[in-house]
């Protein structure tokens, strides 16, 4: 039996400059932590192999301590045997990157820089590899077709290792388009996968393994890989997910009603405290609110901001609803009920431009704000 | 609120003593007093009072403290609702602030309860009320000088009239809307909206083009390290291509199959060269046998005429023989004539130099005979002189003593002279035809002369007898100096061996004669042998002996040396011909031997040459064999020459191309040392890029890259949501602007209601705008025609100012909140006409008012009556 632990798109090395400065560098240490998380995993379910399918690096010329650096750490966890695959990110192209690694890689890890069919032993004893190194940023043809053609020893399972979109599937347009039945072409037992951050089935010997550490919004789930038994050539493969992010991208939804309470939908909306230090929440908030709701929900949100790593509200979905009492809050007469009600009337003017709109509404919020706690 | 005293300790002026203002009262109360009097002073510290806390430092307060410093002390007595208060404080130093009840005599309050309490009474809520103070000069309708407080005093006096104003323009829940809304805006934007620099608009807008720039240069960097990679990746490709064994194999097989062709060609190119070599040679064989056929041919001919020649040089030597033999017997004959010719001229020649001779002897003789006379002269010059100069040595008297001779001589005479002068005179004077009658001593007498008579004379008288003179005695002394001079020139004639003085001079003058002499001769002597007579006498001798030949010459008969040179001229002439005629004899003679001599070279060299031909050409017999042999051997010569000839054509039609083997072997070389150049050319660049790529890869620029361009849209981001903020401030801004001008003409409409009559009684229907920040008048309008409240006169701008603030006052008033209006000098501009209308509105103003007026034109104020406020003295206790 054959068992390994499946994973890509480590991106060691990707910086986070939009993020604030000491995050931007947690986000970073956090992707090499990824490594000591996947070995963790590994010895855990007892795979002592890491197929790791393309991108273990985020650029073609990562800085040399990252190269250093990860390379150590694999040759650390010296009980496992490391499968490290080019893809988009890091191609055969960057000759820099993988002449440097060449160098520098320790024993126990294997640079899978040809298509030549790998046997790593292990716990994948009696099982070939067949790599699909991406040549280039943007290979421009299906890297598995050799797949289809390799020879391998009679009884032996044969397992792909590819960087790419299936289909339309991909991280980046113009990516290459692997055969999405490219397991049952070319016989394979297993297809792993890298390129799609979001661990993916996109048949029973073929899946996505997912970033192990995320670094996008996009995928809603946290960072993972995949635990792969394959009892035989034939046999469909066991495959378990395994939980290895540090971070959590995550993004809700707060949709208010004119009627609610937006501090307790707020505390419906948002994960559990413990976990938010290690959360980017990005938070839409959408509906209708008052506006003393929704002054109210500023400062219930400015008070659970800290709580969190990131916290990127978004107002844009969120309209104010109209209601005298809350404007009397303002001023029940006078100019300043005439400026409010000026303001009120152009946010709702669904003939302006959504610009206008929008400074109309924040103009009225700010408003209320300077009147709701004056004298 | 109303105030009843006012009183001041330590402030400004009044350093070190109290001053009071006791009995204000309602309505007007004048303080007139002139300038310096203290009366700003009182205003200002009124104001300190109500308006700064006791700890406060500001400049305001500092203003108040004299130059000794020390606490500043001001207290009032105010009057409220609530009854009558003492309000005290004392600033700068031992600060306190104190509210008593003057009623109960209790504390109300001190400390910040105090500031508290009278914070309350001047604007609380509900009770607005304030203070309206219009200061010295104070033309500005607010703004400068005016305190903060009074602005909001304005709006609480249209607050406390109207209830609904509050309502309708917002107040001062607008008022904080608006500083608000100001506030955040002036952080991100300027006056003219454009992000303010500093602010965090422009900061995160800069932030983001400076991020830009930045990631726009380390994209060039990520460019620039991509293309070296891209072109390490190809050098390395074409450096592993042209390395290949197999490429290197065929580089070298080409270039020896290239070199083998070259040989081949040089090899047949070196055929063609020697056979090339061989045709020259044999063309020149044939050549060379032609020649020598020519040269045995001309030689026959040759030989044939230097025979000839032979002959021509005999006949031509016979010839000369001749002619030399003619010439021979020439030249005898003028030899002949010649040694005649020179026997004749040798005769002339002795004749002539014969004449010569004994002329030559003849001027010796003449010479000597010269020389003889001149010697005898100067023998006769010399014994002349020795004998002029014995004698003048024997004539000279000895040295001095002619001298003294005379000197005896003169003083002798000197003393007659005298005797005679003192002895009598006699004078003879005959009768005509008597004279020769007298004699005096024997001698005739020579008549009237005076005869002196020193000694006694004798006058014979002929024929009558003699008459003897005798001179008397003398002087005493007379005869002793006489005797004594006599004796003196005795001994001086004595030494000079002299009968007398003349005697001696004659004897003196000869000796000088023969001494002249002496000098002549010896002068002549030297002008006649000037080196001396011995040498005289020495060339008179060389001289005799020259001529001794001489004379022997002239012994014989002397020739004529005229007729002898004529003589020797013409054998000269005939000699001269003689040699010519030789001259040209021999001359003719070594022509002829000459030309014999030629003719005996020219038979040799042509007997020689002739023998020459003779010896090149052989024996006769041989002769023609030696023609025939060579015909044949030029004729074999010109037949081997064509065939060499063939043979080099045929050769040359064969030759492979010898360029374009050349040509191939180049390439072939060229390729190899290409391909060597390129490998070394591959090696550097793959080693430069290696450094290049290590370099910049280093650096990790696409790192950095993905780092800056996340900062830059954070950047971005930042700067949109600040600028939608800036947005909707701006919004909001405008928002509150219009609905607060909406609202304006009702806000103001209360206190034009109380300023329109104050106008009506300084001008006629003059309307009047306000200003919606200061609440004060920005626009007056009268018959129409709008002004700017600054471009009015300065009388007017007080007035206007003085009177809006009594506006105001009312309405505070009616508000119940009555607040003091203190005017401090502030009509300083106003004529007396305005002057007094504007009394008449104070007064007008003043039936529920309080208002204190503070001038220094104590007789223009004295026609405003109310109550006279003075300055009195305080304790300050």
């Amino acid at each position: 039996m054959a068992r390994f632990l499946h994973t890509a798109d480590l991106h060691l090395g990707k910086r986070f400059g939009a993020a604030p400065e000491a995050l931007s560098g947690a986000l970073t240490a956090a992707r090499m932590g990824a490594l000591e998380r996947l070995a963790g995993a590994a010895r855990a379910h007892g795979a002592g192999v890491v197929l790791v399918a393309g991108d273990v690096f985020d650029a073609e010329t990562p800085p040399p301590q990252v190269i250093r650096q990860a390379l150590q750490i694999m040759a650390e966890a010296a009980d496992l045997r490391w499968v490290l695959l080019p893809g988009n990110h890091d191609p055969l192209a960057a000759d820099e990157l993988w002449s440097r690694a060449r160098a520098e890689a320790p024993a126990n890890v294997t640079l899978a820089l040809t298509p030549e069919p790998v046997t790593p032993g292990g716990t994948l004893e009696g099982a070939v590899l067949l790599p699909a190194p991406c040549p280039r940023r943007r290979p421009g043809r299906d890297t598995t077709e050799g797949f289809d053609a390799a020879p391998t020893p009679p009884g032996a399972a044969r397992i792909g290792l590819a960087h790419g979109a299936v289909a339309d599937f991909g991280e980046e347009a113009g990516s290459a388009a692997i055969a999405p039945d490219r397991a049952r072409r070319a016989g394979l037992a297993y297809l792993a996968l890298g390129d799609w951050h979001g661990q993916t089935r996109i048949d029973a010997r073929t899946w996505y393994a997912g970033t192990p550490e995320p670094d996008r919004h996009r995928h809603g789930q946290p960072g993972r890989a995949l635990v792969v038994s394959i009892e035989g050539p034939d046999a469909p493969p066991q495959v378990s997910p395994v939980e290895t992010g540090r971070y959590f991208w995550a993004e809700r939804a707060l949709r208010l009603t004119a009627d609610e309470d937006p501090a307790a939908a707020l505390a419906a909306a948002l994960p559990p405290t413990p976990d938010r230090r290690r959360t980017l929440l990005r938070l839409a908030v959408e509906g209708r609110a008052r506006l003393p709701a929704r002054a109210a929900l500023l400062a219930a949100l400015e008070a659970v901001a800290p709580d969190f790593a990131l916290f990127e509200p978004d107002f844009t979905g969120l309209c104010v609803a109209q209601d005298a009492a809350d404007l009397d809050a303002i001023d029940r007469a006078g100019a300043l009920r005439d400026a409010a009600e000026t303001l009120l009337a152009e946010a709702r003017d669904a003939g302006r431009p959504v610009r206008e709109r929008a400074a109309a509404e924040a103009a009225l919020s700010i408003l209320y704000g300077y009147m709701a706690d004056a004298p | 609120m109303r105030l009843r005293a006012l009183r001041l300790h330590n402030v400004r002026r009044f350093e070190g003593r109290g001053v009071a203002l006791e009995g204000v009262a309602d309505g007007v109360n004048v303080l007139a007093a002139p300038n310096e009097a203290g009366k700003s002073t009182c205003f200002d510290a009124l104001q300190a009072l109500f308006l700064e806390r006791c700890t406060g430092t500001g400049k305001a307060l500092k203003s108040l403290q004299p130059w000794s410093g020390e606490s500043v002390t001001v207290e009032a007595d105010v009057e409220t609702a609530g009854g009558l208060f003492r309000v005290r404080k004392q600033f700068l130093s031992r600060k306190r602030a104190l509210v008593s009840d003057l009623a109960g005599g209790g504390i109300v309050a001190q400390g910040d309860d105090a500031e508290a309490w009278i914070a309350e009474m001047l604007g609380g809520p509900g009770a607005p009320a304030g203070l309206l103070w219009v200061r010295q000069g104070a033309v500005e309708l607010g703004g400068r000088g005016e305190p903060a407080p009074a602005h909001e005093a304005r709006r609480d006096a249209l607050a406390a009239v109207a209830g609904e104003v509050e309502a309708l323009t917002g107040g001062r829940r607008m008022d904080r809307a608006r500083r608000r809304c100001a506030e955040a805006l002036g952080a991100l934007l300027t006056d003219g909206r454009r992000p303010k620099k500093g602010g965090p608009l422009s900061d995160a807008l800069a932030e983001a083009a400076r991020l830009a720039e930045r990631e726009a240069e380390l994209a060039a960097q990520v460019e620039s390290l991509r293309a070296d990679l891209a072109r390490r990746r190809e050098a390395r490709r074409r450096l592993a291509e042209i390395s290949e064994p197999q490429a290197a194999q065929a580089r070298t097989a080409a270039l020896t199959e290239a070199r083998a062709a070259l040989r081949t060609a040089q090899d047949h190119a070196a055929r063609a060269a020697a056979a090339g070599q061989a045709a020259q040679l044999a063309a020149l064989t044939a050549a060379q046998t032609a020649r020598a056929l020519a040269d045995w041919r001309e030689a026959l001919a040759e030989a044939a005429r230097r025979a000839d020649a032979l002959d021509g040089a005999f006949r031509a030597m016979g010839e000369a023989d001749a002619a030399a033999e003619a010439a021979g017997r020439d030249e005898a004959a003028a030899s002949q004539a010649l040694a005649t010719a020179e026997a004749a001229a040798r005769a002339a020649a002795d004749a002539l130099a014969a004449a010569r001779a004994a002329t030559a002897a003849r001027a010796a003789a003449d010479a000597l005979a010269a020389r003889e006379e001149t010697l005898a002269r100067a023998e006769t010059a010399r014994a002349e002189a020795a004998a002029a100069s014995a004698e003048a040595a024997a004539l000279a008297p000895p040295e001095g003593v002619v001298a003294r001779v005379a000197k005896a001589d003169d003083a002798l005479r000197a003393l007659r002279t005298a005797a005679e002068g003192a002895a009598p005179r006699v004078v003879v004077e005959p009768v005509p035809g008597a004279e020769d009658a007298f004699t005096v001593s024997g001698r005739a007498v020579a008549p009237g002369r005076a005869l002196s008579v020193a000694t006694p004379l004798r006058i014979e008288i002929a024929g009558r007898g003699v008459v003897t003179v005798s001179p008397g005695a003398g002087p005493p002394d007379g005869g002793a100096k006489l005797a004594g001079a006599e004796a003196a020139l005795a001994r001086a004639l004595a030494e000079a061996g002299a009968p007398d003085r003349a005697a001696l001079e004659s004897r003196a003058a000869a000796a000088r004669d023969c001494a002249a002499r002496a000098d002549v001769a010896t002068a002549t002597l030297s002008a006649l042998a000037p080196r001396g007579l011995d040498a005289l006498r020495a060339e008179l001798a060389a001289l005799r002996r020259a001529g001794a030949g001489a004379a022997e010459a002239d012994e014989q008969a002397p020739p004529d040396p005229d007729a002898a040179e004529r003589a020797a001229r013409a054998a000269e002439a005939t000699l001269a011909a003689a040699r010519q005629r030789q001259s040209d004899a021999r001359g003719r003679l070594a022509g002829t031997a000459s030309a014999q001599a030629v003719a005996a070279s020219r038979l040799e060299d042509a007997r020689r040459a002739a023998e020459a031909a003779d010896r090149r050409l052989g024996p006769s017999e041989a002769r023609t064999p030696r023609e025939t042999a060579l015909a044949a051997e030029s004729a074999a010569a010109v037949e081997a020459d064509a065939e060499a000839r063939a043979t080099l054509e045929r050769l040359r039609a064969a030759a492979p191309d010898l360029a374009a083997a050349e040509a191939a072997e180049r390439r072939a070389v060229s390729a190899a040392a290409n391909a060597d150049a390129e490998i070394a050319r591959l090696g550097v660049e793959i080693a430069r890029l290696d450094g290049a790529v290590e370099t910049v890869a280093g650096a990790a620029p696409e790192a950095a890259l993905a780092e800056t361009q996340g900062r830059r849209a954070a950047a971005e981001a930042r700067a949109a949501a600040l600028q939608a903020e800036a947005d909707a401030l701006s919004r909001l801004a405008r928002a509150l602007d219009d609905a607060r001008a909406g609202a304006s003409a009702h806000y103001f409409e209360p206190v034009l209601a109380e300023l329109r009559p104050l106008l009506a009684m300084l001008m006629d229907s003059a309307e009047i705008a306000f200003d919606e920040a200061a609440l004060l008048p920005s626009e007056m309008t009268r018959a129409g025609r709008a002004e700017p409240v600054e471009s009015l006169s300065g009388g007017t701008r007080e007035q206007l100012a003085v009177l809006t603030r009594l506006a105001f006052a009312r309405l505070i008033a009616k508000g119940g909140g009555a607040a003091p209006v203190i005017l401090d000098d502030a009509l300083a501009f106003s004529d007396d006409d305005r002057i007094e209308r504007m009394f008449d509105a104070l007064h007008r103003q003043a039936g529920d008012l309080q208002i204190v007026v503070l001038t220094c034109r104590q007789r223009a104020f004295e026609r405003l009556g109310g109550t006279v406020l003075r300055f009195e003295d305080w304790s300050g206790e």
